[in-house]
């Protein structure tokens, strides 16, 4: 019996209307709903948004598309009609809100629709329900929780295919998963049961800001008797079995709030979330070896608890070992509930310099929440010896001894400090270009300057010029030798300075043409003097009384004929 | 009209902030280890076309926190480009070429050849052209005191000829770097186990050689997908373009 109890029409120009209606209005909070939009005379199915009404309802099916095309006195009218199957969230007044979408480009809107949801009635009707079963609800973090999801019957039913819900907040390990839904009787209170297993987890809590038990939601199809039925002779009570009602409700199991108890002060140093109980050992897979050749280093741990969910300590290898990342392999126990297994990892270590070695102890503390103390496991220190290679070549295969050492050093840390971040086209400043502008103008910069002020540069000829007087005196103070050819050498040297000459050839008389017109006579005199004095020192004995003085007087007369070239 | 003004200001000012916002959520996600984040965010604070020798090495830390040899080299040497004198930088450089697998390893050169690349890597491009304009100012300066007479003295001369060999050198130097630079594209193989074959596909080309995470290459050409490498000890092959990055 499928009563409309909503109906709303909308008419179009174009004669397409739209229905929107649910099958029933009252329901309980494990019945489903189905929501149909059924749309007359339009080309394609109408697009609707959900979204509205998944606030209140969860869809459990849909949206199933049907098609009805009738002819009725040559006149086609085609219907298409989208259904949703819905779950209710909660009990009580829901609504399904107005909806509204678009069909074949008109938008249309529809009206709210109320749907009273009353409370699960526990009944003895009410036969069927799925329990969450949790072994604990204080737990530490780390600490292994079990968990079964059960089904109670006492009725015929059939599941629909389920699946299990997120465990946000924990590590899950499948523990059991049937493959098979299968029952066995018990009686609870009197009252007979068939119970199955729908899965059983592992749950280990993981850091995290909430631990619930999920709801686990199965759908199920109820078949139950009818209860009216005409006695009809004709019907035979046993055919009368075969008739059956069947029912479609979503169970969902509660959910479970886990309360995460803290580990006890203070924590071991070398705790990394190892929670259960554990031992490891560790062994070489040889008692000596050779540089540059590896060997197998494996640690084995076995134990209880959230295996996988931690690693060993980081082990501290001497620094003339080269350590390979290590293979890590688990093997798993499935035999008990409890999450056991072997975790072992291996490590190729390769000597890089011969002696007597000795791989560190491996220690690792774990937390048994059985007894809540702290507990720890090690193992052994192995010594190995190294003995040299037996091929003569230092640096073997790769590593320089340098780099060996660097190994054991570690990258520095990040740069904190507040970066200039500069944009990446790698900016070609312009500083440089300003200071080569400069230069160049520097290096021009004088013949400007004494073009218009007139200021004589100073050319290699003009510091040769102005030189010269001090060059000459300097010939003077040399002071060893012959003091009549010092004198007359000097001079020389000065005249050449100063009047830029070339020859090197210069005596009295060319003294005389050069600076005849340039001096006065008398001054031209005292020179010429001088010089001639100068020449009868050097090759006569004879004016050896002015010895004394000539180089003085020599230098008295240089300044004053530079007083007069200037 | 002095609203819209002061909302601008603020727009502008939040823009610019963004890359450095970026950076310190980066070195944030460093600090609580969380490498993948701050790698990413490193990323796209490149993508956004700024970069910076302190977000190179950063990234380069993370890269190598996560096992990432070839990628760390890269961020190294990209920020070693910017800041040369880096000590960190080159410390860390080090530590990860310390780490590669393949070790390709030139004869060791002359040594006056290797003091003259040491002094070459020291400085980049930039500070050398600033570095040689500043002794040819300084020449400048020299030639015109020594014009107007207020340099004198027999050493003048000799300093100046001094002053012009070093200008040269300097630009020379730089310009060396500039060849360098610009000429050679260089890479950083970023993927293991990566097999180089003699032509830009796979199929009938022979397998040359297998190189490994971390090894520095020239980019000689590109094809699609494909680029030429040659490693530098010589050896030339094509690998497919995704298991190198090249330098900036």
């Amino acid at each position: 019996m499928r009563i409309l109890l909503m109906l709303l029409v909308l008419s179009f120009t174009y004669g397409q209307t739209i229905q929107i209606s649910v099958d029933r209005n009252q329901l309980t909070e494990d019945d489903l709903v189905t929501l149909s939009i059924e749309v007359t005379g339009s080309k394609d199915f109408p697009q609707v948004d959900m979204n509205q009404v998944s606030k209140d309802f969860e869809i459990a099916s849909g949206p199933g598309q049907q098609t009805n095309i009738q002819w009725i006195n040559g006149k086609m009218t085609s219907t298409k009609t989208l259904t949703w199957t819905l779950s209710p969230k909660r009990g009580g007044m829901l609504v399904i809100p107005a909806l509204s979408g678009i069909v074949d480009g008109r938008s249309f809107r529809g009206k709210p629709i109320q749907i009273q949801v009353n409370k699960t009635t526990d009944s003895s009707e009410n036969s069927v329900f799925i329990v969450a079963e949790i072994d604990k609800e204080k737990a530490y973090l780390g600490e292994q929780i079990t968990l079964t999801y059960k089904l109670y019957k006492n009725a015929n039913i059939s599941i629909e295919p389920f699946e299990m819900p997120d465990f946000p907040g924990f590590w899950v390990e499948d523990l059991y998963t049937p493959k098979r839904v299968q029952y066995r009787n018990v009686t609870i209170q009197g009252v007979k049961y068939q119970v199955a297993n729908l899965g059983q987890k592992a749950l280990f809590p993981i850091p995290s800001g909430k631990h619930v038990i999920p709801q686990l939601k199965v759908k199920v199809l109820i078949e139950s008797k009818k209860k009216k039925r005409r006695r009809d002779p004709f019907f035979d009570p046993f055919f009368d079995s075969f008739f059956t009602e069947t029912k479609t409700k979503v169970l969902r199991s509660k959910e479970k709030k886990i309360f995460i108890q803290s580990f006890p002060e203070p924590r071991p140093f070398d705790f990394t979330g190892a929670v259960g109980s554990y031992k490891i050992s560790s062994h070489t897979d040889r008692d000596t070896a050779k540089v540059n050749e590896g060997f197998t280093f494996s640690i084995s741990m076995k134990g209880t608890g959230n295996l996988g969910l931690f690693s060993i300590p980081e082990i501290k290898f001497p620094a003339e070992l080269e350590a390979f990342p290590p293979t890590d392999k688990f093997e798993k126990d499935t035999f008990r509930d409890d999450l056991t297994g072997t975790q072992s990892w291996e490590y190729i270590l390769i000597p890089r310099s011969a002696g007597n070695l000795t791989i560190p102890r491996v220690q690792m503390s774990y937390f048994d929440p059985k007894s809540g103390n702290w507990q720890r496991t090690q193992t052994d220190p192995i010594d190995i010896p190294i003995l040299p290679s037996d091929a003569a070549q230092p640096n073997g295969s790769g590593l320089t001894k340098r780099e060996v050492e660097l190994i054991g050093q570690d990258i520095r840390f990040i740069h904190t400090g507040p970066a200039n971040l500069s944009s990446s086209t790698r900016g070609r400043s312009n500083t440089a270009i300003y200071i080569y502008l400069c230069s160049i103008l520097i290096f021009v910069s004088p013949s400007f300057i004494s073009k218009f002020t007139g200021y004589r540069l100073s050319t290699e000829e003009g510091r040769q010029i102005r030189g010269a007087l001090r060059t000459g005196l300097k010939e003077i103070k040399k002071g060893n030798g012959d003091p009549f050819e010092m004198a007359s050498r000097a001079f020389y040297i000065y005249l050449e300075n100063k009047l830029i000459l070339s020859t090197h050839n210069l005596d009295p008389a060319s003294v005389k043409n050069y600076l005849g017109d340039q001096i006065p006579s008398e001054s031209l005199r005292n020179i010429l003097d001088l010089l001639k004095a100068c020449d009868a020192g050097k090759y006569a004995p004879g004016g050896m009384e002015r010895e004394a003085t000539i180089l003085k007087d020599m230098a008295v007369v240089m300044k004053q004929i530079d007083r007069i070239l200037a | 009209m002095r609203h819209i003004l002061f909302i601008l200001m603020f727009l502008s000012i939040g823009f610019a902030d963004i890359p450095n916002d970026l950076l310190i959520q980066g070195n944030d996600a460093m600090i609580y280890e969380k490498y993948e984040d701050a790698i990413q965010t490193y990323e796209s604070i490149l993508e956004l076309g700024h970069e910076h020798a302190d977000l190179y090495y950063n990234l380069g830390n993370a890269y190598y926190r996560l096992h990432y040899i070839g990628q760390a080299l890269w961020a190294y040497s990209n920020g070693l480009k910017i800041s040369p004198r880096d000590t960190d930088s080159h410390h860390n450089l080090s530590v990860a070429k310390a780490r590669r697998i393949d070790r390709i390893d030139m004869p060791e050169p002359f040594f006056l050849l290797q003091i003259y690349r040491d002094i070459k890597s020291n400085l980049t491009l930039q500070e050398w052209i600033v570095f040689g304009s500043l002794v040819l100012l300084f020449q400048a300066l020299w030639v015109f005191g020594l014009q107007f007479g207020w340099i004198r003295g027999s050493m003048s001369q000799s300093i100046l000829t001094g002053l012009i060999v070093v200008t040269l050198g300097i630009h020379v130097v730089a310009a060396d770097k500039y060849f360098q630079d610009n000429r050679t594209n260089t890479g950083v193989v970023i993927a293991n186990g990566v097999d180089a074959y003699s032509g830009p596909f796979y199929g009938e080309n022979t397998l040359l050689f297998r190189i490994n995470e971390g090894s520095f290459a020239d980019i000689h050409q590109t094809q699609k997908d494909w680029v030429e490498i040659i490693l530098i000890d010589g050896k030339k092959g094509w690998i497919p373009t995704e298991s190198i990055r090249a330098l900036k």
